[in-house]
């Protein structure tokens, strides 16, 4: 095998790892902020810094390729992929690291997201919706690369749901305001993360095929 | 109460940028064929040495104004197929050409092609720089004289086109009665360019063009090939990827005599196809 094709595989292996680090970090930062353990939370956001690591070392490695073997066809298309999937992983993970550091104010605002069935609603497809998406960038399968950009509207429902009773139950408390920011602000993590597992799945659309999906319909509306 | 908005940014060098912006040539990689018909049509074009097939079956359009490169691995036919376009391969005995090849709608196999004349049609340049043993001067006016002309102010002129067209005039303008063969390869070769101009093609092979060159001579060439399509019609063969992918608009992979993919540069080299393209340019095989 040729010595790209034996550095891609490495570098595909380590954004695989980076994948499984990140959905780690984010079960571990919702398990955190539900059970009220602080230095849990913490410890999401330590563990931060490695993937911020990590994902400095993959776009290097990924820069390496592109000026040493001017890839072309899939090779091409595979580091490009990498590079922003690298990218958008980060990003989640840095989400994950605030929903952890937020926990210390969950705790001593006595915030209780067990109250809100949408807030678990939005948990679970969050996650479930992150774990596909890194089966699916191992597997570089479109049709679960769809499946994950379809989740995406779940997850914006169950966001604005947990909004609306958040608003609802906790605007009629003393002290609520503080209380509803931080649980839109954890909330809102999860919708973003939703939003970076949609940009990952259109690249692997765009590793097996070659077509750009996103913002289809701003050129359709040029063509028409 | 409608509220004053205060503009954020300075419309007038918003304007400007996008004035300059519009100004800017075109995306260097077409996306589309260019228009108007082709120049050369292969139409189950096949090229025989004795028994054994060079190239097989081979249709393809090949445009005006755009540069096409031809790829594959050792043995594929690519030169074959380019040696064929103004019947080089007639000087290999035992060749014998079927189906059509034609050039500006003239079959370049039909008996009655004068080959001087398709030759001059259809200009060529070699791997390596292959100038005459005369000075800078002949080896341009060297074709000229053959069709006829002998009037030394109308040689100075073309040989000055020429030179300019092959962006060579400024580095040799003062020395035209210089031998040609003390120029150096990068020179030489940008010299068989304006040599092969000389007779008024609409034509241009290359057969590896920049093989021998180091890579500033490749550069110069490359960015010649690039001046030289707005006029004329240029067919590259190279075994240089990145070079088909800097330099041609449109791509055809030959392997094993058979012309495997062709397309748009853009898209052979981004999201080939097939299989075999695929494999040889990413160097998978080949």
């Amino acid at each position: 095998m040729a010595e790209l094709q034996e550095r891609l595989e490495k570098v595909v292996l380590r954004l695989d790892l980076m994948g499984m680090r990140v959905e780690q970090a984010l079960a571990d930062a919702l398990r955190a902020i539900k059970d009220g353990d602080v230095e849990a939370g913490q410890r999401v956001d330590l563990h931060d810094s490695v993937i911020d690591r990590e994902e400095v070392e993959i776009e290097q490695e990924c820069i390496r390729l592109l000026a040493l073997y001017q890839p072309a066809a899939i090779d091409l298309r595979t580091i490009c992929t990498i590079i922003k999937v690298n990218s958008d992983l980060e990003r989640i993970a840095d989400l994950a690291a605030s929903i952890g550091k937020r926990t210390k104010h969950v705790v001593e605002d006595g915030i209780d997201f067990s109250r809100y069935d949408s807030f678990d609603s939005l948990t679970e497809t969050t996650t479930d919706t992150l774990g596909r998406t890194v089966r699916t960038l191992r597997a570089s399968n479109t049709t679960g690369a769809q499946g994950v950009i379809d989740s995406d509207d779940l997850i914006d429902e169950s966001y604005r749901l947990f909004v609306r009773s958040v608003l609802d139950t906790e605007s009629k408390k003393t002290g609520g305001v503080e209380a509803a920011m931080t649980m839109i602000n954890v909330a809102k993590a999860l919708e973003r993360t939703g939003d970076l597992c949609t940009n990952i799945a259109e690249d692997i659309i765009f590793l097996r095929t070659g077509d750009i999906i996103r913002h289809a319909d701003a050129f359709d509306e040029q063509t028409t | 109460m409608e509220l004053e908005q205060t503009p954020v940014v300075d419309v007038t060098e918003m304007k400007q940028l996008h004035e300059f912006h519009s100004a800017l040539p075109e995306q260097a990689d077409r996306t589309e064929i260019p228009s108007g018909g082709p120049v050369i049509v292969s139409d189950g074009f096949c090229l025989y040495y004795g028994p054994k097939a060079g190239v097989r079956d081979i249709t393809m359009d090949i445009y005006p104004r755009a540069v096409t490169a031809i790829i594959g691995p050792s043995g594929c036919g690519k030169s074959t197929f380019l040696r064929s376009i103004n019947r080089m391969n007639d000087l290999i005995p035992h060749t014998r050409a079927t189906g059509r090849l034609a050039v500006n709608g003239q079959d370049v196999y039909d008996k009655r092609v004068n080959l001087v004349n398709l030759r001059q049609q259809v200009g060529m340049v070699f791997q390596r720089p292959n100038p005459f043993p005369k000075s800078i001067y002949d080896n341009i006016a060297y074709g000229p004289r053959l069709q006829g002309i002998r009037k030394r102010s109308r040689l100075d002129e073309i040989v000055e086109k020429c030179l300019h067209d092959a962006a060579l005039w400024e580095e040799a303008k003062d020395e035209l009665k210089k031998s040609a063969l003390a120029l150096s390869g990068g020179q030489q070769q940008r010299l068989c360019i304006a040599r092969a101009l000389a007779t008024g093609p609409k034509v241009l092979l290359m057969d590896e063009p920049c093989s021998a060159l180091d890579p500033v001579a490749t550069g110069r060439i490359e960015e010649l090939i690039r001046k030289l399509k707005t006029d004329y019609t240029i067919v590259i063969v190279t075994h240089n990827m990145q070079q088909a992918a800097r330099v041609s608009d449109q791509t055809a992979f030959f392997c094993l005599g058979d012309l495997i993919e062709y397309g748009m540069t853009r898209d052979v080299f981004t999201n080939p196809q097939n299989k075999q393209t695929e494999d040889y340019i990413t160097g998978r095989f080949g």
